[in-house]
This record gives C-alpha cells, sequence and structure tokens, in this order.
C-alpha cells in the first residue's frame, strides 16, 4: 500500500463543498483546464460522474482518458480520492 | 393477547377461503378469478372440516372443463401443486384418481411431483393403477417418466416447413412446394436444403442485384450501379461456362433485362415510395424458385426518414467521441463514408423513403462492394399428433451462403473477415439494447446518457471480446469447469479426457452386463441452452478463439437431461402445456427458464448428443455432464445416476469425464447449427 499524496489527504479531509476540480488528486492546472472546458468545473460534478458510473474503476479511468486524456496515474489518483471521500462522507 | 391476535387474523383468512371454496363448488369462475385478483389470501392452506385445500378441491369438481378453468385461475394465482392434506394427498394425487388428464398436465406443469407419495405409501402412479385410469397412466409414462422405453415406435413427424434466407436488409422467405417434400427422411432432409440452396443460389443471387441497386440509387452513385450491370454480365458468362441449363440461363436473361431498366425503379421512386409498389417490382421476377415473401428489415414508410436523419447524428457523434478507440478507427472510415452518402443524397432529393435501406449502417459491400452474405435458416415442424403437440424447430446452418455479386472467386473465410471488420452493429444500438446487451453479458451498467453511452459502447466491445468468466450471481461451476474456464491449455491436450470416455465407453459395449432398461440403444442425452446467452454461436465461432466460445457455451447451458428417439422434445412438452394457458410462471425451474425464453420471442435450443446409446449410458453421461457443471447452475432438480464401470469412478474422474462429453457437445453444436424450438404461436 503506497502512502498517499498531500492532496488527496488534504481532499479526503472534509466535505468537499464548492471545490474547484483542480482540487482533486491527481488533477493539474492542464487537466482541470480541460475538465473545465468539458463542464466539469466542479469537483462535485467529478463525483456525480464517478457516482453515476456506479463507482467502476475501470469505466471511471477510460471515462478521465476520454474526457482530458488523463494518463492511468493521473486518473488513479482522482479515482481513488474520489472512493475514499466517498467511504468517509457518503 | 398475541395469540389472540393470530387467531383473528387466521379466522379472517379461513372466512375468506370458505368464500372461495363455495364460489369454486359452484364453477362461478369471474367471481373466482375478480376474487383472487382482489383480496391477497393465502390459497395453500388446508382448510378445516373439509380437510382439502382450494386446489384440491378445483382439481377434481364437475363438470370437467370448469374444473380445468378454475384449476388453471389458481395455479396463475400460486397455487401449489404438492401441497398434502392430512393423508399426505396432494392435488396431484386428486386429479389422478379422477382421471383429469388436462388438470394433471397443468399441475406436473407447474412444478407438481408425481412420485411423491401420500402417507398410505401410495403415488401418483400407484393411484392411477388402483383407479383403473388409464389414460392418466399413459401420460405420466410418457411424459413424465421417460425411462418408459415400450412405446419406442416414433411418435413424432417433422416436416419441412420453411427456408428463410436473411442478409442485411432483406428477408426471403421460401416454401417448400409439395413434390419437393416427397417422403425423405430425417436427415435426407437436410441434404435436401443443402442441395436446394447449391441450385437456388443462383436463383437468389438474381433476387439480390435489384435490391443492391436499390441501394445505390439511394446514394445517387450512377456509376456504381453502372458497374453492377456490368458484374452481372460477368457473372452470366460465368454461368453458360457452368453448363447450367438453358432454362435457368434464360431467366437470367430476362433478370437482366430487368436490372439494367434501373429509370424503372427510379420512376417508382419520383411517384410516391408506398411500400406496395415497392413489392410489385420483385413481383415481376416471376422465376422459378423466387421466395415466397420478401421482408425489408427496415422499411417503414412513415418514419424512415426521422430515423435515417436520427442515425446520421448517432453516427456523427460517434465519429468524433471515439478518436482514440482503436476499435473504432475502421468504423470511422465507414462511418464517415456513410454519412457522407447520407448528406449528399439529403440535398438531391428532400424526401425519399429509400433511404431507410442505406441505412441498415454495417452492410458488406463496403469492402469493395463484392460480395453479399446471407445467413439461412430452416424452419421445421414437429408435431406429435398423440400429445397434441406442435413445436416450430428453427435451424440456423451454420456456414453463411454466400451470395457473389461480381466475379471474385472469394473464399468465404475471407468474406466473414470483412463483414467483421466493418462498423460494430453495437453503435446502432439505442440505450435499451445497450443495457440489454451489456446486462446478458453478465455486466450491470449504471444510467446509459449521452455522457455516459460511448464508455458503455468501448465496454460491449471489450466485453465481447474478454467476457466476464463467473457472474456474480454467487452461484459456481465445480472446479474442473472453473479451471477450464480461466484457461485453454487443457484443450491442447486432451488425452487424458479421451481415455477417460474410452474405458467407459467400452463398458457399456459389453452386451452381457445387466443394464438398467435394457440395451436397445434408443436413448441420447441432451442439453437445453439459452439462445439469449448463444447468440448464433455457431456463426460466430469460426470468427473467434475455441475458447471464447467454450466460455459462452457454458454459461449458456440450463438444463442436462436424457431423452429417448421416440420423442425428442418431450422434455418441451410441459413448457408447452403452460405456454398454451397462458402461463408466465411455474415453481418448475427448467419449465420457468423456457416460458421466459420463449416470452421473449426466441426459441430455446435444443442440442442432442450422443445419440443411439443405451439408456444406462444416457443416464451416466447427464450425471457427468450434471455434476461437472454443478446443481446450482443448472435447472435441473436432482443430479444422475453413474453405470457401470463410471459407478466406482472418484469424483474427479467423473467430474473430467463431464467435461470432456461437454466439449464434444460443443464441437457438435458448432458444426450442427443452432436448433431454436418454439411453440407454433411464436414468429
Amino acid at each position: 500500500m503506497s502512502s498517499t499524496s498531500q492532496k488527496h489527504r488534504n481532499f479526503v479531509a472534509e466535505p468537499m463543498g464548492e471545490k474547484p476540480v483542480t482540487e482533486l488528486a491527481g488533477i493539474g492546472p492542464v487537466l482541470g483546464k480541460r475538465l473545465e472546458t468539458a463542464g466539469f468545473d466542479k469537483a462535485y460534478i467529478v463525483l456525480g460522474q464517478y457516482l453515476v458510473l456506479k463507482k467502476d474503476r475501470e469505466l471511471f479511468q477510460e471515462w478521465m482518458k476520454d474526457v482530458c486524456s488523463a494518463s492511468s496515474k493521473q486518473s488513479g489518483d482522482c479515482y481513488q480520492c474520489l472512493k475514499d471521500w466517498c467511504d468517509e462522507f457518503l | 393477547m398475541t395469540n389472540n391476535f393470530t387467531f383473528k387474523i387466521m379466522g379472517t383468512t379461513y372466512k375468506e377461503l370458505f368464500r372461495l371454496y363455495d364460489l369454486i363448488q359452484n364453477g362461478d369462475l369471474r367471481c373466482i378469478d375478480k376474487f383472487l385478483t382482489e383480496s391477497k389470501i393465502e390459497i395453500n392452506v388446508i382448510l378445516p372440516c373439509k380437510g382439502i385445500g382450494v386446489l384440491h378441491l378445483a382439481v377434481g369438481i364437475e363438470p370437467i372443463d370448469k374444473s380445468k378453468q378454475c384449476t388453471e385461475i389458481l395455479l396463475k394465482h400460486g397455487g401449489d401443486p404438492n401441497l398434502s392434506n392430512d393423508d399426505g394427498l396432494t392435488p396431484v394425487h386428486i386429479a389422478v384418481i379422477w382421471g383429469r388428464v388436462d388438470n394433471l398436465k397443468l399441475l406436473l406443469g407447474c412444478g407438481g411431483d408425481p412420485s411423491r407419495r401420500d402417507l398410505d405409501g401410495l403415488s401418483a402412479f400407484d393411484y392411477a393403477v388402483k383407479e383403473q385410469q388409464w389414460d392418466v397412466f399413459d401420460y405420466l409414462h410418457n411424459v413424465v417418466d421417460q425411462s418408459d422405453d415400450s412405446g419406442s415406435n416414433c411418435g413424432y413427424s417433422l416436416e419441412l416447413n420453411k427456408v428463410l434466407v436473411t442478409t442485411d436488409q432483406v428477408v426471403a422467405e421460401y416454401e417448400p412446394t409439395p413434390n419437393e417434400l416427397c417422403q425423405n427422411t430425417m436427415c435426407r432432409k437436410s441434404e435436401l436444403i443443402r442441395d436446394w440452396c447449391d441450385r437456388n443460389s443462383l436463383v437468389i443471387n438474381k433476387l439480390y442485384p435489384t435490391i443492391i441497386n436499390d441501394t445505390y440509387l439511394v446514394d445517387n452513385d450512377q456509376d456504381l450501379a453502372k458497374s453492377l450491370t456490368l458484374d452481372l454480365t460477368d457473372k452470366l458468362s460465368r454461368h453458360t461456362d457452368f453448363n447450367t441449363t438453358i432454362d435457368s440461363f434464360k431467366t437470367c436473361t430476362t433478370q437482366e433485362v430487368d436490372i439494367s431498366g434501373i429509370q424503372r425503379l427510379e420512376i417508382t421512386d419520383e411517384h410516391s415510395s408506398k411500400p406496395k409498389q415497392r413489392i410489385s417490382v420483385y413481383e415481376n421476377f416471376s422465376l422459378q424458385g423466387s421466395p415466397t415473401n420478401i421482408t425489408h428489415k427496415n422499411y417503414n414508410s412513415k418514419t424512415s426518414l426521422k430515423k435515417a436523419r436520427q442515425l446520421t447524428e448517432r453516427l456523427f457523434e460517434v465519429h468524433s467521441i471515439s478518436n482514440d478507440s482503436s476499435d473504432y478507427d475502421r468504423a470511422q472510415a465507414v462511418v464517415q463514408n456513410r454519412t457522407n452518402e447520407f448528406l449528399s443524397s439529403w440535398e438531391d432529393k428532400g424526401h425519399n423513403t429509400r433511404r431507410s435501406s442505406a441505412s441498415s449502417g454495417v452492410s458488406s459491400n463496403y469492402s469493395g462492394g463484392s460480395i453479399l452474405l446471407a445467413s439461412v435458416h430452416v424452419e421445421y415442424k414437429y408435431e406429435d399428433k398423440e400429445e397434441d403437440v406442435v413445436l416450430i424447430e428453427k435451424r440456423l446452418l451454420v456456414s453463411p451462403m454466400v451470395l457473389p455479386v461480381d466475379d471474385t472467386d472469394a473464399n468465404p473465410d475471407n468474406t466473414v473477415l470483412s463483414v467483421a471488420s466493418s462498423l460494430p452493429t453495437s453503435v446502432q444500438f439505442d440505450n435499451n439494447t445497450l443495457r440489454a446487451e451489456l446486462m446478458r453479458l453478465g455486466f450491470r451498467p449504471g444510467p446509459i446518457q449521452d455522457s455516459t453511452r460511448t464508455l458503455y459502447l468501448k465496454k460491449l466491445q471489450a466485453l465481447k471480446k474478454t467476457p466476464i468468466v463467473v457472474s456474480n450471481q454467487g452461484k459456481t461451476y465445480s472446479i474442473e469447469i472453473e479451471k477450464s474456464l480461466r484457461s485453454n491449455e487443457w484443450m491442447s491436450n486432451l488425452q487424458p479426457y479421451i481415455d477417460l470416455e474410452t474405458k467407459a465407453r467400452v463398458d457399456f459395449a459389453n452386451p452381457n452386463k445387466k443394464w438398467r432398461e435394457g440395451t436397445a440403444k434408443t436413448s441420447f442425452t441432451y442439453l437445453l441452452l439459452d439462445p439469449r446467452v448463444t447468440a448464433n454461436l455457431p456463426e460466430k465461432a469460426s470468427k473467434q478463439n475455441l475458447h471464447l466460445s467454450w466460455v459462452t457455451f457454458i454459461n449458456s447451458i440450463f438444463y442436462v437431461g436424457k431423452g429417448k428417439r421416440s420423442r425428442p422434445y418431450s422434455h418441451l412438452y410441459q413448457a408447452r402445456t403452460l405456454w398454451k394457458r397462458d402461463f408466465k410462471t411455474s415453481k418448475d425451474k427448467k419449465v420457468q427458464c423456457i416460458l421466459d425464453i420463449w416470452s421473449e420471442k426466441v426459441g430455446v435450443v435444443c442440442l442432442h448428443v450422443f445419440q443411439n446409446v443405451i439408456p444406462a449410458e444416457a443416464f451416466t453421461y447427464e450425471a457427468a455432464m450434471i455434476d461437472v457443471l454443478g446443481l446450482s447452475k443448472l435447472t435441473n432438480l436432482k443430479t444422475g445416476n453413474y453405470y457401470g464401470v463410471t459407478a466406482s469412478w472418484p469424483l474427479k474422474e467423473r467430474r473430467m469425464l463431464g467435461l470432456y462429453l461437454l466439449y464434444k457437445a460443443m464441437l457438435i453444436f458448432l458444426s450442427e447449427g443452432e436448433r431454436q424450438l418454439r411453440p407454433d404461436d411464436i414468429d
């Protein structure tokens, strides 16, 4: 079990409220920009997509790849981040 | 306090039950039905004083037809045919004692158990003898206890019903003329069909140019139409080479005239494109052997325009999103092609219903416009006069019929590839179909919306390549099957399996032993497969690897049984009896499964394997296959019995035998083609 990034821990530590997408682990300025263009400007919208895909890792990563050309590392981080957040707050 | 309460509840239930009891006794059908629909009471209760349940009563009342209808209503409302009263009598017993064969059929179909004994130790069979109800006795022996081989004379007839030739766009229906049918035996009929295909592929061919012309007309591409006409002339000369009779040659020429009359088709086009006129075009071909009926699959004069537009939009969508998916790369080319065609033809003519025929998406003329693939279905009518059962058997021939449109001598394998490489049909799926397809493959998708659709399309493609092996229903196969599903190594070394089978077979061939039910070689083992899972596997099998076919095959099996030659489809009789009476549910898992399949308008796939063996051998094979699949995966009620040398084998070897038998069964299935059985009232 690898340790998680500081960004991950920050995100998972509290309710997401109105945080922008870039607060999600694995999503930097570039991906954040692309997501915003696609209409995903807030973290909770990405969460919505994550939930709509029934928390399925494979599908979610595929979606990340499609919508903002995320690498598997990036989408994996983002997935893990949302998953841990959900385990905590949902 | 609590006791009082319960008593009160029971009191009201009994009161209502007694009312129902009176209604049944009066034979007031409408009231009974209304009563049961309105008040949800538990009807599987033995009434005090009367000593029987309401179903017991319904089975035995006079007159007989009222009794039958009552029984039907009660069963539909969940009546339990195995409810025993204080003497251990069940409705099944009552039906036997009173000689109500029709009622008995319904009861057994709903899961009634004729071998259940009452407190005097008498089963339904015993009662049939005791009360001298020989009709009932015969029925029980013919349908329920299939071990009785006394009536081994042929109890059924099988007639060729019709032949269906299907391509992407057209279904042509052929009915046999009486002289073609003249008393051929069953096996020769299949040869007959093959002959017929060979003979008539020329005639059938002639129909396709028109249809293809049609498509091209829509695309407004004169060049192509011309080249096609040229092709035909080529073909014509080739036909002469083949020494076809002058007769057929002549028809070919007349055909030629019709085809080159492109203007004519266009005229019909411009006037109006009512389906009637369209058909009249085909009726012009008064060719020998032309089909009795041609249907255009996506022909619908009213909505086709709209449909075509939607489709274009959807195709565009796919085109724009699926940039990085390699699967869709090739598809894109087609899509682009197609959409361009759509658009260009759109601008030309305001509305033209013909376009619908182009909208079938993947047409096989993509790769050079050279070949049409037609799959051939043959329908037989199975009739058992004694039991008054009619079933339609649909056989899907394994090798598709290749209808060459130009003169390339492409071998069938190439054709198959060219089709497979074009646009996957799944692109056209609407959200519901897509969901259904995914579910069928054992995947449970979330909401399919615009934002998730492409993902699920990709998922579907991926699943088709590597299906989910173990479905998440909590049921598992035996270790042997699980292993075989994980990798295909075992297929390369079958020797240990073959050894086992030989050992078993040699033992059964020993005539000096006494076998259960004698040594008449009249038995076989059968598997019932779910066509919704197989999806015409034999046709796909040549394009995919054997292991994948194996996985699908194993997943599709839902029943293993033993049958005898005189009535090969008797295992479907029960389900059919219920089907005819509009039942949708049954307590018997096997019957339920068959009813489910039929209500989706498809036939049960029935695979008869290991024909002409002695009963003991068939029983053993059945048992081995049930063991290897695991009872929980099947709708079988109990495991089978082993005979001969296999009876002393350890479980592992028995399962290995079962695995190998299944493997052989699959090979038989793949070479024989799919046979779907359905009652005669489903089309």
